[in-house]
């Protein structure tokens, strides 16, 4: 199967399990429309930069944070394209980039059917000899999963809950002996000064949570999303969190820290809510060109967004279209939003077109 | 027990206990420890009490929703989709969740 035919199949596996009205503040995809031409020029400037500079894949896969953001990035692209009937040839070749990226960081299941993997077993071995995992009761594994959850929070309530991904992802799940499984997830910009200036200085700007489990089904999908039919502090064995550099020894730090994250993901989501709509819409550009900074800066681009895009938005409503609410089968909302990202498909809701 | 919704499951397991239904963030500072979120969706100013509840029930929301990517971490049970669980279901009623199959009762 051609590989834009399998990143669209996990994709649609991981999508027709969400529900579009549960996106929040709004449903990204009636903003697309407005500015897809020049995002799509931005991501056709860098692709054009990279090759000048003869950056191989694997020169740039260090710019995207895991196998999330480019799968994601993949995504969106082809969902833009065809916003803007952008040329064929260009989203043909960005598509290409982007996917050779994304196989160059994630040799193994890259478009996230079962899983989010970047290392190797003899990568994973060190991981284990190396670091002190520490066994856990199911106490602990409780007040670690409240800990993740408040990271997943802040997450979301810095980056909206569909561009977090240079912010968080999730690797795994690893197989390891006696029928055991490790996740390790990623939390590293939890001060971005750049997009929301009281977040500078805040610590810990990054956080590590590596889990154990056993005797468990998980999976990860599309957008790393962990899939069980577990609980999963019940099925936890091992944990260690890394704080800042910092490696905890006891619950009581984990505990401590939750407390933190906690209040900065209720204040944080204060903030977001309280923003007007014109914000709203602006920090939405600004925070998907601050996604890719780390891209644009390697290509010595400009990451932030240009006047003219965000004018793009400026006094608009969301796009006039209603996503489809119910389907007859999970199979049929799945092939509903694979055929409105297949390139190949000429599907694709008048509405949505160039606003 | 009467059964007073259904939905999709989420996260499995079964939990009992008080319903508390949200649907403003002056009702926040009420809710306890061990009760059961009621809500439409659940966003980042709920995470204090998302880590305080027993289960989440939403109005909305499918089984790759936040409410069930959380509630798997959390190890409680959610039910998703009801379409009208903040309607029908009272603050303060004893209730079943039954999220393997996706029932709610009232309990006597």
């Amino acid at each position: 199967m051609p590989w834009i035919d399998q990143i669209l199949d996990s994709f649609g596996n991981a999508i027709s399990a969400s529900d579009s009205a549960g996106w929040s503040p709004f449903n990204p995809f009636l903003l697309f429309p407005y500015y897809a031409k020049p995002w799509m020029d931005k991501l056709w400037t860098a692709y054009e930069k990279s090759q000048e500079k003869g950056f191989a894949p694997a020169d740039l896969t260090k710019c995207f944070l895991g196998p999330l953001f480019l799968r994601q990035g993949i995504s969106e692209i082809m969902f833009f394209s065809k916003i803007c009937d952008y040329d064929k040839e260009k989203t043909t070749k960005i598509l290409n980039w982007f996917n050779d990226i994304l196989v160059s960081k994630c040799t193994e299941d890259p478009y996230g059917f079962n899983s989010t993997k970047i290392l190797t077993k003899e990568d994973v071995a060190y991981l284990l000899k190396m670091f002190p995992f520490r066994p856990v009761e199911e106490s602990e594994a409780k007040e670690a999963g409240k800990l993740i959850h408040a990271c997943e929070e802040l997450s979301w309530s810095y980056y909206f809950d569909w561009i977090y991904w240079q912010c968080f992802e999730i690797y795994g799940p690893y197989e390891l002996p006696n029928n055991r499984k490790l996740l390790l997830r990623a939390f590293t910009d939890l001060a971005p000064g750049e997009l929301w200036p009281h977040a500078k200085g805040f610590e810990p700007s990054t956080v590590y949570i590596y889990t154990i489990y056993e005797n468990t089904d998980i999976k990860l999908d599309f957008w790393s999303h962990v899939i069980t039919r577990d609980s999963l502090p019940q099925k936890m064995t091992h944990l260690m969190i890394i704080e800042h550099g910092k490696i905890f020894t006891t619950k009581e730090q984990l505990v401590e820290l939750r407390k933190k994250i906690e209040i900065a993901a209720v204040m944080q989501g204060k903030r977001l809510a309280e923003l007007s709509f014109e914000d709203l819409k602006t920090r939405e550009i600004t925070t998907r060109h601050y996604a890719f900074r780390d891209l644009f800066k390697k290509l010595e681009l400009d990451w932030k967004p240009t006047s003219e895009i965000l004018k793009t938005v400026k006094g608009k409503q969301l796009v006039n279209y209603k996503f489809p609410s119910s389907f007859e089968t999970q199979e049929k909302k799945k092939e509903f939003w694979k055929k409105l990202h297949d390139p190949s498909d000429p599907f694709f809701p008048t509405e949505l077109k160039n606003a | 027990m009467k059964k007073l919704i259904k939905g999709t499951p989420a996260a499995n397991g079964n939990a009992e206990g008080i319903a508390h239904v949200i649907t403003k963030e002056e009702d926040y500072e009420h809710f306890k420890e061990g009760e059961i979120l009621v809500v439409r969706i659940t966003d980042p100013t709920m995470t204090i009490i998302m880590n305080k509840a027993s289960g989440i029930i939403c109005d909305i929301g499918g089984i790759g929703s936040h409410p069930a990517i959380i509630a798997r971490e959390l190890g409680i049970p959610c039910i998703v989709n009801t379409k009208s669980g903040t309607k029908i279901i009272k603050t303060g009623t004893k209730i079943y969740l039954d999220a393997t199959k996706g029932d709610v009762y009232a309990v006597d």
